[in-house]
């Protein structure tokens, strides 16, 4: 028992030695922590370092942790398992890395953001004359005193208006996006908040739902025809379909202003105006949602006038299923009922629908081209069931006509000899 | 007499098999096993009295240790302790204002009391246990330095004393 005591005696007096008075009063556990703090500090500077002379601070601020850490390596692997000591100084030098071959790419790219911001002007400018345009177009459209062909005109040119201010403010997000690349992932804090920035200064978010309300008024004051429909369309799917590709990346890239923000100002007094992305979105899907609501009631109605202003009943629609459930139901009731479908097919199906709203109906937004398709084939078929009999008229006509040009053409002249003969004696 | 000797000779045998096979039957040991945690982990008393550690799955009810160290079941809670694995197994357990560390041996859903060691007589400030293999090292600020394994404690003034 006594040699037991005297054995742990003196194991405690060596780990005491080994611990040396400079360590003995370490707890592991406040260097695990500490170790935790220096790290992840670093790992922010790194993220957010903006100027060179921030970056340049970086390798040696990591060598310093290296230094400092070395000799518990062994407890912080144990404490941070299964990362190693050395793989954490790792991740830190290849994380520097990156983000030094990211502000190398800023600073190459710097002489283009000077360009694009100069032609980021220029848009603007040229907006602002559309957005001029557009309302003097829209208060001639409202006003009674145009002809017909001159409200015609009007429409014309607002609807290519719109577009060019579409154009224009795509061309825009695009010049804003360029720099920071295609991935927001890859982006670091800071890259997001300089995003965010320009976006707002930009007005990018009011623009888009600008674009939006734009095309309601322009629904609201127009008599639109049915040609016009194709192009509407296309343009409201082509503006949804970026504005789904641009909503989270915009609503991020504010966001990250919006925290930077918020984190400059805590240590100021006052109170801080912070922009909300989020809203301003909300805000783009609502106008999104109006346009669709108008452009939809307008379109029905037009189409459904069609059909109500040759007399031809059929069932009252108001969206692409309700259409077809129609055609479907006015194709059964004339073929059990054997009506004349005339008017239906000739005049309304193939002279107006087909020519004049197939390239709106076809639209994956309204009928689909298959549905489409489907219904087509089913009114042909109503079409050829009832045999017109003034088909046999022409064709008979047309028989009568190439027989007796056939007729005449091959024909042999009788007297032309005669009078030669006769014209001797006199000579 | 033969018949009698042969099963004497059998029965003997019978006896010294059983007593080589009965021990191999009954367990199997693996050796050399390091429970040790390389780091204490501080724990936060939730309100139901309980602690769990999350990357070493465990959790208990420190109710019982806050009566024997306070006389109140409920005085932990929202406090802190600090809980340290040795490398043979046990549990270590103190927190500010003890005045022992408790060593806890690990049994079917219990922690067991094997051992306490008195280290204030007021109560610790900031402990902190460390890992030193073979002990358990203990500290309080730069007050208290001593050494612990599950049956013994060693402070640093004794082993001076001894003129180590």
């Amino acid at each position: 028992m006594k040699l037991t005591r005297i054995v742990h005696i003196a194991i405690a007096l060596i780990a005491f030695v080994a611990f040396g008075p400079a360590q003995q009063q370490k707890s592991d556990f406040e260097i695990k922590e500490r170790f935790k703090t220096v790290y992840e500090t670093l790992k922010n500077d790194i993220d957010s370092a903006s100027t060179p002379e921030q970056m340049a601070q970086i390798p040696n601020r990591i060598k310093g942790l290296e230094s400092e850490f070395a000799e518990h390596s062994a407890l912080l692997g144990g404490a941070f398992y299964p990362k190693t000591f050395d793989g954490m100084i790792g991740e830190l030098r290849d994380q520097y890395a990156m983000a030094q071959k990211k502000a190398t790419t800023i600073q190459e790219q710097g002489v283009r953001i000077v360009d694009l911001e100069g032609q980021l002007a220029l848009l603007n400018t040229e907006i602002e004359k559309l957005n001029a345009e557009r309302t003097e177009l829209l208060a001639k459209l409202r006003s009674v005193q145009n002809s017909l062909v001159g409200q015609r005109e009007i429409v014309k040119r607002l609807n290519a208006n719109l577009a060019a201010k579409d154009r224009l403010v795509n061309a825009m997000v695009d010049s804003i996006f360029l720099p920071f690349g295609k991935n927001m992932d890859d982006l670091s804090e800071v890259q997001k908040d300089a995003l965010g920035k320009k976006l707002e200064k930009a007005n990018i978010l009011t623009r888009i739902a600008g674009v939006a309300q734009d095309n309601i008024n322009f629904l609201s004051a127009t008599k639109l025809e049915a040609k016009d429909y194709g192009v509407l369309v296309t343009q409201y799917e082509q503006f949804k379909n970026r504005w789904a590709g641009l909503r989270d990346k915009v609503t991020a890239a504010i966001a990250a202003s919006n925290a930077m923000t918020a984190k400059a100002a805590k240590g100021k007094k006052g109170a801080v105006t912070i922009p909300e992305g989020e809203n301003q979105s909300a805000r783009v899907d609502a106008a999104l949602a109006e346009w669709r609501t108008k452009l939809d009631g307008s379109f029905w109605a037009s189409l459904m006038n069609e059909f109500s202003s040759r007399s031809v009943l059929v069932q009252p629609f108001n969206d692409a299923k309700s259409f077809s459930a129609s055609i479907r139901s006015y194709v059964e009731s004339a073929k059990t009922s054997g009506a004349d479908p005339k008017t239906f097919v000739d005049e309304i199906w193939i002279r107006r629908i087909d020519k004049d709203w197939r390239q709106a109906l076809e639209s994956e937004s309204m009928l689909g081209k298959v549905e489409y398709a489907s219904l087509d084939k089913l009114v042909s078929h109503l079409h050829k069931e009832k045999f017109d009999w003034k088909i046999i008229f022409y064709i008979v006509n047309v028989i009568a006509v190439v027989a007796v040009g056939w007729w005449f053409l091959t024909r042999k002249p009788k007297t032309v000899q005669q009078p030669a003969a006769a014209a001797k004696p006199n000579a | 007499m033969k018949n009698k000797l042969t099963q004497h000779t059998r029965m003997v045998t019978l006896i010294v098999g059983l007593a080589f096979l009965l021990p191999a039957c009954s367990s199997l040991s693996l050796q050399q096993v390091d429970y040790g945690w390389p780091v204490e982990s501080v724990l936060n008393v939730k309100e139901n009295n309980t602690v769990s550690e999350g990357r070493y799955a465990i959790s208990f009810n420190v109710a019982p240790l806050a009566e024997k160290e306070f006389e109140d079941p409920n005085a932990l809670k929202g406090k802190e302790i600090r809980l340290l694995r040795s490398n043979e197994g046990m549990y270590y357990i103190t927190g500010p204002n003890f005045k022992y560390v408790y060593v806890m041996t690990p049994q079917a859903s219990e922690l067991k009391l094997r051992n306490k060691f008195e280290v204030s007589k007021t109560g610790l400030k900031k402990p902190a246990l460390n890992q030193r293999d073979p002990y358990v090292e203990l500290l309080d600020g730069s007050d208290l330095r001593l050494l612990m394994t599950s049956d013994e404690l060693l402070e640093e003034q004794d082993l001076r004393a001894e003129g180590r």
